[in-house]
């Protein structure tokens, strides 16, 4: 998916069309945009690991909210374990559960699976998340646990009279990095090409010397990296519980990554901040909605996939 | 009264236009064929003819009925059979099975007594069940009705395939390269069984193919596509040695050189009269 | 439960004699009075357990109408489950009708709603249908199941036991007779022109529409029956219990749900009963089996348990792949070298330099999430080595008491295979 102009202009439009409804629309203004842009990390990371693995191998990557809950765990415990490494390092060793937890779903099974039609290796990896949300219940109980952030300061920044908190925040300039980071792989680099022509053309890429088995993995260890940075960035900002970014993630995630068309890294972006000013407007305005967030978002999912299947920034698959 | 024809259809897929003004007519217990290379657009005038594409202009009629607007199982209804290119059967099933299935619009029950399993149901499944056998007797394929599809040799995949296609009592099948993958001898038996079909079942058969002695040998007449066009149409032999048709498939030089030859035959001929 | 068994026999009459058939018929009969006498050589309280069994084969059976004939996939089958549940449990509790008319109502709105989907499913296809369904039973458990008139709130909705309210072995017995009749219908509906349709086009829409099949009207057929199984299934479920709770319809239960009936083999009528009951009972036969649960309550046994269970995966698995008596391979030999060690650490203390409090620190294994670990496990085993599921290996074993020769691979499946469609 190519950053050019028109890719940028809608994406702008797409915002712009998103502030401005919110504006009239919800009944605490200021709260529901401010929400719904702070609170958009995990949904855009999650859309993107999704889209990712979508783009690059065709399959629905049930797992993707356990590879961020597995790193809020990691995290907890290296600060349990080893408080001795700092924050910084902690995070660092959350992370790299997570792309070793990405790796070994690879090689374990999708890679078996490689020839086996699509849905079944969605079953694979729900039954993977079900694995993980089972053994986080078993070795940890089925209760809260809160870890601190990695910056504590609430009230350094202030919009519209909301109280944005650093950690917030910091999550928002990482998840940018990553973005930009992603599209200049993608766009830029001959690895990135290498794997798209993969999961085009798995036959002709062999033949060309680019090992698929190799792609695979690099596309998954990725996918487990966005996964481990939704649950490092975002799991501190409030209490979590075994299953964490799958149970609160999952679908917002899939929503946003259809939304913002599959296939499409940017669109994943889009989509994760569509839908998470979706979930504030189900708090706010549709707070006499028993679970409104899930409620809009099932309408908003139902509504995109039968009015335009390939999503905002979607090209034909 | 043709049983099938085909006026002016045309479609296209974004920028390519794989069809224009395809007029296709088969009367009634003809046998039709189709040639051309590769890409002509052979396959997806079968597929607007039964419905699986919709052409951007174009009609179908189906004795002498519009048929242009109706979904593929209801053309299916009206008495139109087709076989598909990569074998269209249900594998996981046994080959009795495909044409009980095959029988759908034969069934005299309703979808909740078959549920319940009522005794009108039973006495109606005994009874397609033998009509399933003649028909597997008529295509010597008695002695696979139990097997199951996936497995069996290509040979024997394709004349299931046909017995699937007979199962649903159609007036007019479309077979989509019935001798792909056979030989000389096999492809002979094809011929026999196709022309004692047609004498025997009253069927009219359009045919894509490839081969061109069967085609010659059993076609009443023969339309010949490239890129989407129809390039000649007429007596199988005079389409056969068409110089544009060999063109289409061979090359300007062979083109050439049958024109030379051509010329060559009508000289000796000219010759020898004199 | 070889209830299944039974149809079975009438489908394929095979060709034993009559001396040959005496062996066959003792089975059978043995099997169904372990089905039928369970309940009398127990506690009454005990027939709950198995009465739940039975609520969860009718609804694997519904799930694989869904999956193996119709070939869309669900992700949120514990709504339609739901969904029954509180239909039956609202009819009786709060309108006062008998227990008969609360199964129907759920069958009927549990097939009224399925069809909804059906429809919806018929314009998404494939994944992105898997996508809704998984929005809509997160929805469902939200919304639908907040609406607190309808059930009854945090208290959930009282569904009592239509024979009073310690009638357990009664209310199994009638649960038995529900399982009954819906193999029944499903048996009959996949020897009649709708089952052929259903399977048609779960395999080839375009063959089945050239053969003049409405793949539209029977699509949405197979999920109508499939939501009425479901729905019945939840009524049978909630009665059971004694009442419809809107936390009990969460992910994870369709998650288990889609995972036992996977596991089951799909479209084998007698794997998923057994593989449903087997998941719901796991944990009944862990408590009942004498010293087992010991093993699971303390945590100085709960590692070399794994140990062994993981042990014994690698083996079936390397069994399976016909790996057996060659050289295992490295990540295999990793494995089990730790395993072992792990084992030995908690064992004998000492004889492995390990930090063992916080080792035995780890809590104990609780049948509870042992089935929730346990099903994962067998479904991505069932995925990559056994794609026929518990049905391939009681195949051979069904058709032998129909009266033909036992022949282990008559089970046999090339692939897990739901629907050839691709998103």
């Amino acid at each position: 998916m190519k950053l050019d102009r028109t890719t940028i202009t809608r994406v702008l439009a797409a915002l712009a069309g998103l502030l401005g409804g919110a504006a009239l629309f919800a009944t605490d203004r200021q709260s529901t945009i401010v929400t719904g842009i702070s609170a958009s990390v995990p949904y855009c990371l999650v859309a993107l690991g999704i889209a990712l693995v979508f783009k690059a191998t065709g399959v629905f990557n049930f797992a993707q909210g356990e590879f961020g809950t597995v790193a809020i765990f990691a995290l907890y415990l290296a600060r349990f374990w080893f408080p001795w490494v700092g924050y910084v390092g902690a995070m660092l060793f959350a992370v790299l559960v997570a792309v070793g937890f990405g790796l070994l779903v690879e090689r374990a099974i999708i890679r078996p699976l490689s020839e086996a039609p699509r849905v079944t290796l969605l079953v694979a990896t729900a039954g993977i998340a079900l694995l993980s949300i089972a053994t986080q219940i078993w070795l940890g109980e089925a209760q809260a646990r809160n870890v601190e952030k990695a910056l504590s300061r609430e009230n350094r920044f202030n919009v519209l009279g909301i109280n944005v908190s650093d950690q917030r925040v910091l999550g928002i300039i990482v998840m940018i990095i990553v973005v930009v980071a992603l599209a200049a792989f993608f766009n830029r680099t001959s690895l990135g090409l290498a794997v798209l022509a993969s999961s085009q053309e798995p036959t002709a890429t062999e033949l060309c010397g680019i090992s698929v088995k190799r792609v695979s993995a690099l596309v998954w260890g990725l996918s487990g990296l966005l996964g481990g940075l939704a649950g490092v960035l975002a799991g501190p900002t409030g209490t979590f519980t075994p299953g964490q970014l799958t149970s609160v993630g999952l679908v917002p995630g899939f929503t946003a990554a259809v939304l913002g068309g599959i296939t499409s890294l940017p669109g994943a972006f889009l989509g994760g901040i569509l839908i998470s000013f979706i979930q504030a407007l189900g708090t706010t305005t549709g707070s006499s909605i028993k679970g409104g967030p899930a409620f809009f978002t099932f309408l908003l999912l139902a509504g995109v996939l039968l009015v335009r299947p390939q999503g905002l920034l979607g090209g034909k698959r | 009264m043709s049983v099938l024809e085909s006026i002016d259809l045309c479609i296209r897929f974004g920028g390519l236009q794989a069809a224009t003004d395809v007029s296709i007519k088969v009367g009634e217990l003809e046998i039709v064929g189709v040639i051309g290379p590769n890409g002509a657009g052979k396959t997806t005038t079968f597929n607007m003819i039964t419905g699986f594409y919709t052409p951007t202009s174009g009609r179908v009629l189906f004795k002498g009925r519009d048929i242009t607007e109706l979904a593929v199982h209801e053309r299916a209804a009206l008495g139109m059979g087709r076989t598909f290119q990569n074998v269209g059967l249900v594998k996981g099933s046994t080959v009795r099975e495909n044409l009980l299935t095959a029988q759908h619009l034969e069934v005299g029950y309703g979808v909740l007594s078959g549920m319940v399993g009522s005794p009108v149901s039973r006495a109606e499944e005994r009874r397609l069940k033998e009509r399933a056998d003649a028909v597997l007797e008529l295509m010597d394929l008695t002695h696979l009705a139990s097997s199951k599809v996936q497995g069996l040799p290509y040979g024997d995949l394709k004349r299931v395939e046909i017995a699937t296609v007979l199962a649903t009592d159609p007036d007019i099948v479309l077979l989509d390269e019935p001798s792909s993958g056979m030989g000389p001898e096999e492809s002979q038996e094809l011929g026999d069984r196709l022309l004692r079909l047609r004498r025997e079942m009253g069927l009219s058969i359009l045919m894509i193919e490839h081969h061109v002695p069967l085609v010659t040998r059993v076609c009443d007449y023969v339309y010949c596509l490239s890129f989407g066009q129809l390039l000649a149409e007429g007596d199988p032999v005079a389409v056969r040695d068409n110089p544009v048709v060999v063109e289409a498939y061979l090359g300007v030089a062979a083109r050439e050189q049958a024109e030379k030859e051509a010329r060559e035959a009508d000289a000796a001929r000219a010759g020898v009269g004199a | 439960m070889s209830v299944a068994a039974a149809p079975r026999l009438a489908a394929s009459a095979g060709t034993a004699s009559i001396a040959a058939r005496l062996p066959r018929l003792a089975v059978l009969g043995v099997i169904a009075l372990v089905v039928v006498g369970a309940p009398f050589l127990t506690d009454p309280v005990d027939s709950t357990r198995f009465s739940e069994a039975i609520a969860f084969a009718v609804i694997g059976l519904s799930l694989n109408v869904l999956l193996g004939y119709v070939g869309s996939i669900s992700l949120g089958h514990a709504a339609f489950v739901g969904v029954g549940s509180f239909a039956s449990a609202y009819m009786v509790s709060q309108q006062g009708q008998p227990f008969v008319v609360g199964v129907v109502v759920a069958a009927l709105i549990g097939g009224a709603q399925a069809g909804l989907l059906g429809i919806l499913s018929l314009r998404v296809t494939g994944l992105y249908f898997a996508l809704i369904t998984l929005a809509y039973g997160a929805m469902a458990q939200d919304t639908l199941f907040g609406i607190d008139s309808l059930t009854g709130g945090g208290a959930g909705q009282e569904a009592p036991n239509p024979f009073g309210p310690s009638a357990f072995r009664a209310y199994y017995f009638l649960s038995l007779a529900v399982l009954g009749l819906v193999l029944y219908v499903d048996w009959s509906l996949m020897r009649s022109k709708a089952g052929r349709a259903l399977l048609a086009l779960r395999e080839n829409p375009r063959v089945a529409a050239s053969l003049g099949i409405d793949v539209k009207a029977f699509t949405l057929l197979g999920f109508v029956i499939s939501g009425t199984f479901a729905g019945i299934g939840g009524a049978l479920f909630a009665h059971n219990v004694g009442q419809a709770n809107s936390q009990v319809y969460s992910f994870n239960l369709t998650l288990i749900f889609v995972i036992m009936t996977v596991v089951g083999g799909l479209r084998n009528r007698a794997g998923v009963v057994v593989g449903s009951a087997l998941f719901a009972l796991i944990t009944y036969v862990i408590e009942k089996v004498p010293g087992l649960a010991g093993r699971f309550e303390n945590a100085d046994s709960t590692i070399p348990v794994i140990a062994l269970l993981v042990f014994g995966g690698i083996l079936v698995n390397e069994a399976v792949g016909g790996r057996l008596g060659q050289r295992p391979r490295l990540a295999v030999q990793i494995l089990c070298a730790i395993m072992v060690l792990l084992a030995l650490a908690i064992i004998a203390p000492g004889t492995v330099p390990l930090a063992e409090t916080q080792l035995r620190e780890l809590p104990a294994l609780t049948p509870e999430i042992g089935r929730l670990v346990l099903g994962p496990v067998l479904l991505l085993v069932v995925l990559t080595r056994l794609p026929g599921g518990i049905g391939q290996l009681i195949t051979p074993f069904s058709r032998w008491i129909g009266g033909h020769d036992f022949e282990w691979s008559s089970g046999k499946v090339e692939e897990v295979q739901v629907n050839d469609v691709r998103a």
